[in-house]
């Protein structure tokens, strides 16, 4: 008896936080895609009118902005500092690997951002920023997608899980 | 004849309800419907048992085979 009332609730706990970080996810990522076009922001204030050295910029834009964005732009600016080879494009697409990995980002927002490296630091000064205002235009629309599919997901999944850890003990016992 | 069964069946129903009203209030009415409709056969599969065990009883008790 006292065995199965820890087993239940042990069950209900995890369904629970199960339940949670999914809508943690829901509830995480257009924060991070707003985060994401006010960095760019930043960066094409320091390419266009100060014409800074691209690992110099991502170097002062990363102490500005949140956490995880600003550990994926220091990220870039050590992989191009360290001297062994790395393009520009091949740095930026390394981090946003591990990025991709600990944010709640989706596939669509991971290829915006791996379009815009493949520009950044190659091209002219006039080009570079064309592609970074593209890339921002694209990251509201997620957003603005994101903010609705938070609306209608969220709520559900901070329920669902609770409820389905119920429904599974309830089947079981 | 075991009372947990029928505090089983409740906690269902209860429960049941409560996620049909979550995915409706957020617009997944399919969803909705089929978890009922889940819910009912979960729950029929409980009873059928107890519905043959009374049939059962029926037919010892008039001496019926």
């Amino acid at each position: 008896m006292f065995i199965k009332i820890i087993g239940s609730m042990v069950v209900i706990f995890s369904a629970s936080m199960i339940g949670f970080l999914i809508a943690g996810a829901y509830r995480d990522r257009p924060k991070e895609l707003r985060e994401l076009q006010s960095a760019l922001l930043m960066l094409e204030t320091e390419i266009g009118y100060a014409s800074t050295p691209l690992s110099e910029a991502l170097d002062r834009i990363s102490k500005r902005t949140d956490p995880k964005i600003s550990k994926f732009l220091k990220n870039v600016k050590e992989h191009l500092q360290k001297k062994q080879g790395y393009t520009a494009e091949e740095a930026w697409e390394k981090s946003l690997m591990d990025f991709y990995g600990e944010s709640s980002l989706n596939l669509e927002d991971k290829a915006i951002l791996s379009n815009l490296g493949k520009y950044i630091g190659t091209s002219g000064t006039s080009d570079q920023i064309k592609h970074i205002k593209l890339a921002i235009a694209q990251l509201k629309n997620q957003e603005k997608k994101a903010e609705s599919e938070k609306y209608k997901n969220e709520k559900v999944w901070r329920y669902m899980g609770v409820l389905a850890g119920i429904l599974f003990v309830l089947l079981t016992i | 004849m075991d009372v947990d069964l029928i505090f089983k069946i409740a906690g269902l129903g209860i429960l049941i309800s409560i996620i049909d009203k979550v995915l409706i209030q957020s617009g997944r009415d399919e969803q909705a419907q089929m978890t009922t409709l889940v819910g009912v056969v979960v729950v029929l599969l409980v009873v059928i048992q107890l519905i043959s065990r009374l049939f059962e009883s029926v037919r010892t008790m008039f001496q019926l085979y």
